[in-house]
């Protein structure tokens, strides 16, 4: 991690192409379920290059992805705000068996119950309230503690736990009402 | 504490002593739990898009830049200034036609530039144009 640090400061091509392959596709997702398919890459590409671009302001007193999930945060919520997410449920089909076939991580033969559970669980994270979808992304896709997304989020550390309490009561739910759990 | 409490404690995954007696004596939370570690272990599998944007073009906007980009500024204001406090200001001599309201077309000194055939060409190419939009004024 330091060497990354170091060679982003250093302005390293070979540290912007690791910075990409480590966390580019933990922010599309994060983007992507936050703001919608459509525009998910572009969000990508711009908070890669922020963070490339402002990486000699990074003072590393807190954790890095806290500080990356910041910026891709507050582009992704600003998007978000502009426009309602547009992904249907064929773009989560498409998207989904696309790309869990590419990486061998779905055999053709498992239960298609499994695979609808799935579909149904990403539709309806996308479908949470924008600000308890915030905070579960920055928790299950970004990996943050409770502590690092109140402050991000700029609010107290009980509001952000009960946000993630309320976001999970409605997956549940939702999984409950398509009789998948 | 009540139960709620308690799954907000397993959400933040600080696991007190306190919340693990609690846990092994309540059946509700018990369930809870284990439908939150479903929840997530099904998100964890179904959220594996991947990024397909490749490595974007970037140039990190050093002094460097800065400091051209700077330079450039200045010399097209400066350039400006020249060519206003050069320019004719009204109409040409002998030209009636052409009222005093109308903006003239500034002549710049390319000569400096040429030299090459085609671009010479080109450039001879412009004036006539210009000649010709003019004389239409």
């Amino acid at each position: 991690m330091d060497d990354l640090i170091k060679g982003l400061k250093a302005g390293s091509s070979e540290a912007f192409e690791r910075l990409v392959r480590e966390y580019g596709d933990r922010i599309y997702r994060f983007s992507r379920r936050l703001a919608g398919e459509r525009g998910a890459e572009d969000l990508t590409q711009e908070v890669l290059v922020r963070v490339f671009r402002a990486i000699r302001t990074y003072e590393p007193t807190g954790r890095f992805e806290s500080w990356l999930f910041t910026i891709a945060s507050h582009l992704a919520v600003d998007l978000a705000r502009r426009r309602r997410p547009e992904a249907s449920l064929s773009d989560v089909e498409g998207g989904l068996s696309a790309d869990r076939f590419a990486s061998g991580a779905l055999e053709p033969v498992e239960s298609l119950e499994e695979e609808e559970r799935r579909r149904a669980l990403l539709w309806a994270v996308e479908g949470l309230p924008l600000e308890q979808r915030q905070v579960f992304l920055l928790r299950e896709e970004a990996g943050l503690s409770f502590k690092e997304i109140a402050e991000i989020v700029k609010c107290p550390l009980n509001t952000a736990l009960g946000r993630m309490h309320y976001a999970m009561e409605h997956l549940r739910k939702a999984l409950k009402t398509h009789g998948m759990q | 504490m009540e139960c709620s409490s308690f799954v907000l404690e397993k959400t933040a995954q600080s696991e007190s002593p306190e919340f693990l007696r609690h846990l092994a004596s309540c059946a509700g939370c018990q369930r809870d739990l284990e439908e939150l570690d479903d929840l997530r272990t099904l998100y964890r599998s179904a959220s594996i898009e991947r990024y397909r944007g490749g490595v974007p073009r970037v140039r990190r906007r050093g002094w460097g830049s800065w400091l051209s980009a700077g330079a450039a500024a200045f010399a097209m204001i400066a350039a400006l200034v020249f060519l206003l406090s050069h320019a004719p200001g009204g109409p040409r001599e002998g030209d009636s036609t052409t009222s005093k309201s109308s903006a003239p077309f500034y002549r710049i000194a390319l000569e400096a530039w040429r030299g090459d055939l085609p671009f010479d060409r080109a450039v001879d190419d412009c004036w006539r144009q210009l000649d010709t939009l003019e004389r239409s004024r």
